[in-house]
């Protein structure tokens, strides 16, 4: 069903479900820190050792990553263009997907050596 | 109606601050403030004020046709806000004596309040906005059930005015790649129709980033149409038969 869809159709549903992914991690870990009695080092530090809890968290940097990467794409494509920078625009364009690449794997890369 | 046809004891004055540009005369746009004289003893349109304006200023250029919002000639945006001229009164907008008018936003000036709506019209094209069919003619005309042709209430009536797209932010971005609310509108309105048998082709001209899925749902579009027309609802429901359709 989903490999049938066009791109701009996958493109609408995967940074949907990724909002949702996002939406779902932050309330579960607020709900950690609003329902445990005493958040410290310990508590905090088991909470992540937990292997769910891990992978609950790999997964929202994903999303997260997979979510502003599209997201500053249409952000981009509305603002960095010639139409409105004129020679500048494309240049504009790519440096600043570039800059995007390089902090959402740095963010990621990082995240992923904390957690694991 | 002419300014010199009130009597004096029915008129009083405001500022109507209008957004001049002649391309043959002027480097850059700017805003002239005209004092004109309007009865007090009833309202009138945004376009009878334009009328007498122009009465003082001769070379002030809009478009105008039906004066009944039918045509959709005088899009332009009032205060602030995209509408038409001549549906819109004069007391509704009017703030502290005073009323601007600017060109509707996005697209190219040519003069004054006449805006070029070529980009507007290349986007509408798009969507083939007429019916499309392949079986045979029948002997009568192609029927239609009561039902059926209540689907197309509410898409049937734009007038292509063009306050929607041009107060809408993505299609100021990218005129040339999102159709932009009006020609959605009436892309839906052919989906929509049970006598279309094009409606494959249709979903499959709009799956691309741009032409459908650059709509953010800011309303605009809803907020300023002049019909009451809900272009945001149209783009919602051909984004639900975009994700729900069984393609081959």
């Amino acid at each position: 069903m989903f490999s049938k869809l066009g791109h701009g159709s996958k493109e609408f549903l995967v940074i949907r479900i990724c909002a949702v992914l996002i939406l779902f991690y932050t309330l579960y870990l607020a709900g950690f820190v609003v329902f445990a009695e005493e958040v410290n080092f310990n508590r905090w530090s088991a909470f992540f050792e937990n292997p769910v809890n891990k992978i609950l968290t790999s997964l929202f940097f994903l999303a997260f990553s997979v979510h502003t990467w599209l997201g500053t794409w249409a952000v981009a494509s509305d603002y960095l263009t010639p139409r409105i920078f004129g020679s500048m625009g494309k240049a504009l364009f790519i440096g600043f997907r570039a800059l995007v690449a390089v902090i959402i794997a740095l963010v990621l890369t990082w995240a992923i050596i904390i957690i694991w | 109606m002419s300014a010199a046809a009130i009597p004096v004891e029915q008129i009083k004055t405001i500022t109507m601050s209008i957004y001049r540009f002649d391309p043959t005369l002027d480097k850059k746009p700017y805003m002239q403030d005209l004092v004109i004289a309007i009865p007090t003893d009833k309202d009138i349109m945004v376009l009878d004020a334009l009328h007498l304006a122009k009465e003082q200023e001769p070379s002030l250029s809009y478009r105008r046709s039906c004066r009944e919002g039918v045509c959709g000639s005088d899009g332009m945006n009032i205060n602030g806000k995209n509408g038409l001229a001549c549906v819109t009164p004069l007391s509704e907008v009017l703030k502290r004596g005073k009323i601007t008018l600017r060109p509707m936003p996005g697209l190219p000036v040519v003069r004054d309040l006449i805006v070029d709506m070529k980009q507007f019209f290349d986007q509408l094209e798009k969507v083939k906005p007429y019916l499309i069919t392949k079986s045979d003619n029948p002997d009568i005309e192609r029927m239609q059930t009561p039902e059926d042709r209540e689907e197309l209430d509410g898409l049937y009536e734009c007038i292509l005015c063009g306050c929607c797209s041009t107060s809408c932010p993505s299609f100021w971005w990218n005129p040339d790649k999102f159709l932009g609310p009006a020609a959605l509108l009436q892309s839906w309105r052919f989906i929509a129709d049970t006598r279309d048998e094009a409606t494959e082709e249709r979903l499959d001209d709009l799956e691309d980033a741009f032409s459908l899925y650059r709509c953010h749902g800011i309303m605009n579009c809803v907020s300023v149409c002049p019909k009451g027309l809900n272009p945001t609802e149209a783009i919602s429901n051909i984004r639900n038969k975009l994700l729900t359709r069984e393609k081959n």
